[in-house]
């Protein structure tokens, strides 16, 4: 037994060492673009190892008279705040409507076919088709377009998610509300969502990622003025002489929302993200 | 009690606005993106003229050299990444689910990537492989090796966008294989091990098995995500040099948005379409008729 122990122990080493490595695999890449966030443009050209930090890119894509990054972060989170809250109300009554209120059984399919459907279909396919239905009603390059592209893209999402967080929840405490005298909305505000709070947590942090970090759309959508933050760092590239460290600093204050999620929510990512696929 | 499941106006009004964006905002523009795919559009003072031209779009897509590269790229993208991610994935849950709560630091890095976006994990793997200060050749430089142009040369261009694609979304496939791995009961490989299988044999002749069906859907899943690939792209290599890493997705920008083409780039999106459904059907019977 003891023999077997040791081989047990020596096992656990080795798949701890494959682990630590993948981990540095994966944090590598970030802090390695931390890093070139705070050097001068030189220093990260001539690939110094040891350098004084600098704060001079985040002033410069703060605050700087050419850049726009602002501007693309305040759009980013306008944009990604109003779809989240859209797409969570709106799937959320659908989601409630479906599971509980006696829908024939091919409105439910045709829902759910859609969901399906709609997450096969590139995002870019559907650019185009946005793209010249705003152009149609007035509403191009306008931010109100773009929250309600994606408030369509992640809606099957939202319903998906929602519904299967609604079907945890036994009927019988709505029954009992309304037996109460208790009226629709206040059986959904009272008894409903208080349960599923955790389930709307881990959908409205995805919902809210995922348009965060929206880009087909968004870049078909947008020009200069309502550009999000994605859109912005493209521009970064296209620039006949690149300023690589501000692109760094760029992209270190877009993945603010990211590591927050992680900081705070991340039991909730996981429930999210592994319910989407399983279910 | 049986005014309760019906509820009467809050039964329609619950569902209304979901049905007016299922209605008004993807099956009319998909609808739109269809008859646009048979027309020509040209703007003069403002104003759009559809020309009708049949199946002349369509027609013209088997002689388009960048389609046919975009398919060709995108199909080795998404077999090779994907296989790499769902292989990666499993021994990396394997690896956790044994080594029990000491893991617990790891799941949370890992899920890191999954979150940031695209673009910037285009933007950061792009300042990596730069030629001149990129930490990749600095590090082969160590071992004697390099400089090597990553993004530059067309023979290695797609297998970096590969590799940037599997760093990107092997956290994802490890997380639905984990859920699986965690799920596996105990009880028989615990009954394996008394019999006096090796550790080997029990992962082949159980787990593995049990396993099979959370496989085939991440690797679904995966492949799904992975064929709408475009914003590593746009910003690695935006489909260069040449046509090395053209793939579908950045194929239709390019002719729908760039070239101001959007009856050309409608009829590739709708053919795009097709082929997914069609894929995904195949399988989905192929799988069905396994299980059966």
């Amino acid at each position: 037994m003891s023999t077997r122990r040791k081989q047990n122990l020596s096992v656990d080493r080795a798949l701890l060492g494959f682990l630590f490595l993948a981990a540095v695999l994966t944090i590598g890449p970030f802090l390695w673009i931390a890093l070139a966030s705070f050097k001068t443009q030189i220093a990260l050209l001539m690939g110094t190892v040891k350098f004084t930090p600098v704060s001079m890119n985040y002033d410069e894509v703060l605050f700087g008279n050419t850049s726009t990054f602002a501007r693309n972060f305040l759009n980013s989170v306008l944009v990604a705040s109003a779809s989240t809250m859209a797409a969570m109300t709106i799937g959320f009554l659908a989601g409630y409507s479906l599971l509980r209120l006696r829908w024939p059984a091919w409105v439910v399919n045709l829902f759910l076919l859609w969901a399906v459907v709609f997450n096969l279909v590139p995002p870019v396919t559907l650019a185009g088709a946005w793209y010249e239905l705003f152009r149609g009603i007035g509403l191009s390059n306008d931010t109100v377009a773009l929250i309600l592209a994606h408030t369509t893209l992640h809606l099957p999402m939202a319903l998906w998610l929602l519904s299967s967080f609604l079907r945890e929840i036994p009927r019988e405490l709505e029954e009992a509300a309304f037996i109460d005298g208790a009226s629709f909305v206040k059986t959904l505000w009272r008894v409903v969502i208080p349960i599923m709070m955790p389930g709307l947590v881990s959908t409205g942090i995805l919902v809210f990622i995922f348009s965060w970090n929206e880009f087909p759309v968004a870049l078909a959508l947008t020009n200069n003025t309502s550009a999000t933050v994605p859109v912005g760092i493209a521009k970064f590239a296209q620039e006949n002489e690149i300023k690589y460290t501000q692109m760094a600093a760029a992209s270190v204050l877009s993945a603010i929302p990211a590591l927050l999620a992680l900081l705070f929510g991340q039991r909730y990512i996981v429930k999210g993200l592994t319910a989407g696929a399983v279910k | 009690m049986a005014n309760f499941r019906g509820r009467g106006s809050a039964r329609y009004f619950s569902i209304l606005p979901a049905f007016l964006f299922l209605a008004l905002l993807s099956a009319l523009p998909l609808f739109n993106l269809f008859a646009l795919s048979f027309a020509e559009v040209s703007w003069s003072g403002g104003q759009s003229t559809w020309t009708w031209v049949g199946l002349n779009n369509y027609l013209a897509l088997g002689s388009d050299a960048l389609f046919k590269a975009g398919i060709l790229n995108t199909v080795i993208l998404v077999g090779v990444a994907t296989t790499a991610q769902v292989t990666i994935g499993l021994m990396l849950a394997l690896a956790c689910s044994r080594v029990g709560r000491r893991s617990r630091i790891y799941r949370t890095l890992f899920l890191l990537p999954i979150l940031i976006p695209g673009i910037i994990i285009g933007a950061i793997w792009r300042l990596m492989y730069n030629y001149q200060f990129g930490v990749v050749n600095q590090i082969i430089d160590l071992v004697g090796l390099g400089p090597v142009d990553w993004l530059g040369s067309s023979s290695l261009a797609l297998m970096s966008v590969i590799i940037v694609d599997i760093w990107h979304w092997t956290p994802f496939s490890f997380l639905l294989l984990l859920a699986a791995v965690e799920a596996l009961p105990r009880d028989v490989s615990e009954a394996a091990q008394i019999d006096g299988a090796s550790k080997w044999t029990e992962f082949r002749r159980i787990s593995l098995p049990l396993l099979w069906p959370a496989i085939f859907t991440t690797f679904v899943f995966r492949a799904i995500i992975a064929f709408k690939v475009f914003d590593e792209v746009y910003l690695l290599t935006g489909g260069g040099p040449g046509t090395a890493t053209e793939v579908i997705s950045f194929t239709i920008y390019q002719r729908f948005f760039t070239q101001d083409n959007p009856g050309y780039g409608s009829a590739m999106s709708v053919t795009v379409i097709f082929i997914i459904a069609a894929v995904i059907a195949v399988a989905m019977t192929r799988q069905r008729s396994r299980s059966q």
